[in-house]
């Protein structure tokens, strides 16, 4: 069997995306497994001996024909197609493409193959998506609170591969590693201030050592601020083999931050600029992140800083980061930052709701209810199995307090009376187009109501973006606009239904029990005879 | 100092082992170039005859590697074995400025049939590519090279089927 998986971002994503292959390899032991990567990821392979094969695209070389006058304009397509033609002989038994944008989908239309799952480019626009998680994943991953999830959690259920459970850091030796440098100047925090906090990490904790880590194109830069002896410039290979002795690895949001995730070594991510900790924070449980909450963040990832200085990076003070990476070390509660705009987040496995970020590090009574939301998510989008709703209440017990219900009933309220709302406009509509008539008016009307959202809470508000966008979305014909509404009010009912199912369940369980959260029996429903 | 012709060998960043250029002037620059580029091989395209038959007869060693083609117009440029062999090869264009004297225009345009920046050259070798039937640009482009954003319209609108259609949608969203 031969397997091609298609992954063109960066070296980080293909972090993230490496307990997938790993599961591949699991489902197929013996099979051929092919990586189709940027050339700039090549050099990462030896880190994945689960793949069989690496093909590169050298995406710099098409980009330089494409865009040079004196190459003949159909040149890159001859050399697009011979190229791909030297290594794709026999079709593929199976094409999976991870990377979830146009020229990827493109690309994988051009390979041949028995299977291909992922978004995929055909004749006139995309493949319509197979399943309701890569549709998630196509219409909400790119919108700031579209969607609950991580990144690796949409991912591995967009192409039904199980995720093993987020990795737990454990300190392993007594170095601190430092990665300063990222990707993208926007995510980077001042060299000034890394140089501040290596400086102190040794004055207080003069049983680590501090090390600097960069790759060899970074070292120059490095060598603005640090000395020599200080730096660390290693390969991936080598990388990996002392990451393994790490303590600590404080980094911005950068593929050494992924890498050290999957070794459990603990880490402090700075999540700067367009760094989004809800979405591609470090996938653990148990590790820290200090993010600039500014205005303007996560700011967009291809577009150049607009501000007049570097706000995020300026507003988190060294003193928090030494403090909260001391506290790190010593196994201490974590307090607060005190810096204004600084949210401390503390990475958390939850069952049925995933990956979470705890502000504070603390569990509060929003987010219990945040994980009751999340879990309703991820029931929904599973939805094609029948949602266990009740063996979900209860393995969420323990997170949802009388407090969380109280909020999630509220909540719960307010949804079903929009949905009420939506589909008695949805009646209305149905009824005019039925009859031949078209009342602007009414659908003015309609498209005004989806709008007036501005009440509700943010959560209420992710349930109902799907209306929110039909509302502000130009539709060819009543009868498309029509469509679009029944369809996003059918999936907001599914969601509804099971969120409501859940919130009985919870309420129902407090209430047969008597008893608060944390009461009882850990082994579930089964040990105990009782049933939600 | 450099000779214009070194000057320009040195600003070329482009690399091939076959090349077109436009203007052969006194042929300094094609004897830097190949002097530069062992391997590589020269056709040369100049307007003016009487330029080339002297250049034929001086029979400097460079002309070993080198095929000057005389033409004097746009139809006879489509006419001519140098566009099959652009369609097979697609060699790259390289525009010596200082050799066009007082054919600039013709020379822009040889350029842009070679290249297939304009509709003339492109129909050339689409057609040659396989891209069957008619098809038009949309857009003006005001004297503007097609690129591959005018290319992809192309063939979203009149070859939106074909098997190569493809390739060039992956390449226009390099650029996007």
């Amino acid at each position: 069997m031969k397997i091609l998986v298609i992954s063109l971002l960066r070296v980080g994503d293909l972090f993230q995306q490496r307990p997938l292959l790993q599961r591949l390899r699991e489902l197929y032991p013996n099979a051929q497994i092919e990586v189709l990567t940027n050339l700039s990821c090549l050099s990462a392979r030896e880190l994945f001996p689960e793949v069989n094969e690496w093909r590169a695209f050298d995406r710099e070389k098409f980009q330089k024909a494409v865009g040079t006058a004196e190459i003949p304009l159909l040149a890159p397509v001859i050399e697009l197609e011979t190229w791909l033609a030297s290594w794709t002989g026999q079709p593929y038994d199976l094409l999976l493409n991870f990377t979830h944008n146009k020229l990827s989908a493109q690309l994988a239309a051009m390979i041949a193959a028995k299977e291909k799952r992922g978004l995929l480019a055909e004749e006139r626009g995309f493949r319509s998506f197979e399943n309701s998680w890569l549709r998630h994943f196509n219409e909400r991953f790119g919108m700031r609170k579209g969607t609950p999830f991580h990144y690796a959690e949409v991912l591995a259920a967009s192409f039904g591969l199980s995720l093993p459970t987020p990795p737990s850091p454990q300190a392993q030796g007594t170095t601190i590693f430092i990665q300063a440098l990222t990707s993208d100047t926007k995510k980077n925090w001042h060299l000034s201030s890394w140089k501040k906090l290596v400086d102190q990490l040794r004055v207080q904790r003069p049983d680590f050592s501090v090390k600097i880590l960069g790759a060899p194109f970074e070292k120059e830069k490095l060598l603005s601020v640090f000395e020599e002896e200080d730096l660390a410039i290693l390969g991936w290979t080598d990388l990996q083999k002392s990451l393994k002795t790490a303590a600590l690895l404080i980094s911005g949001d950068t593929s050494v931050k992924h890498l050290a995730a999957s070794l459990n070594v603990p880490i402090l991510e700075l999540a700067l600029g367009s760094a989004d900790p809800a979405r591609t924070g470090v996938y653990s449980q148990g590790d820290v992140i200090l993010h600039a909450s500014v205005d303007c963040a996560p700011c967009v990832h291809s577009q150049p800083c607009r501000k007049m200085s570097h706000l995020c990076g300026e507003s988190l003070p060294v003193r928090d980061v030494l403090k909260t990476a001391l506290q790190i070390l010593s196994g201490d509660e974590l307090s607060l930052p005190e810096g204004k705009e600084i949210t401390l987040y503390r990475t958390e496995d939850v069952p049925v709701a995933g990956w979470m970020l705890l502000p504070g590090g603390q569990w509060t009574t929003d987010l219990a209810a945040e994980a009751v939301d999340q879990a309703t998510w991820k029931l929904s989008l599973d939805a094609e199995k029948i949602p266990e709703t009740g063996s979900s209440a209860w393995a969420l017990r323990y997170y949802v307090h009388s407090e969380a219900l109280t909020i999630l009933c509220a909540e719960q309220v307010e949804l079903e009376t929009r949905l009420q709302a939506a589909e008695a406009s949805l009646k209305n509509i149905g009824r005019q187009l039925l009859a031949g008539q078209h009342d602007a008016g009414l659908f003015q009307q309609v498209r005004r109501e989806f709008n007036t959202v501005t009440s509700l809470s943010s959560r209420v508000r992710r349930h109902l973006l799907d209306l929110i966008e039909v509302g502000i979305e130009p539709f060819p014909s009543p009868l498309h606009f029509y469509g679009a509404l029944k369809k996003r009010i059918e999936e907001l009912k599914v969601r509804t239904d099971l969120r409501g199912k859940l919130i009985e369940q919870l309420l129902q369980g407090e209430k047969d029990h008597g008893k608060t959260v944390g009461e009882l029996s850990i082994s579930g429903p089964e040990a105990s005879g009782e049933s939600l | 100092m450099k000779s214009l012709a070194l000057q320009w060998v040195e600003a070329q960043a482009m690399r091939a082992p076959h090349i077109v250029v436009l203007g052969l002037a006194d042929g300094e620059h094609i004897r830097e170039w190949l002097a530069d580029n062992e391997n590589s091989r020269v056709t040369v395209i100049e307007t003016d005859l009487l330029k080339m038959t002297a250049i034929r007869h001086q029979s400097p060693s460079w002309l070993a590697k080198a095929d000057l083609v005389h033409i004097n117009s746009a139809d006879a440029l489509m006419i001519h074995p140098l566009m099959k062999f652009m369609a097979e090869k697609m060699a790259p264009v390289l525009c010596y400025q200082p050799g066009y004297g007082e054919a600039k225009a013709l020379y822009d345009e040889y350029f842009r049939i070679l290249t297939g920046r304009n509709l003339r050259g492109l129909n050339y070798f689409m057609d040659y590519l396989g891209f069957k039937g008619e098809r038009s640009i949309e857009v003006s482009l005001g004297g503007r090279l097609i690129t591959i954003k005018e290319l992809g319209l192309i063939i979203d609108t009149h070859h939106s089927g074909h098997q190569r259609a493809t390739a060039v949608r992956v390449l226009r969203e390099l650029v996007i």
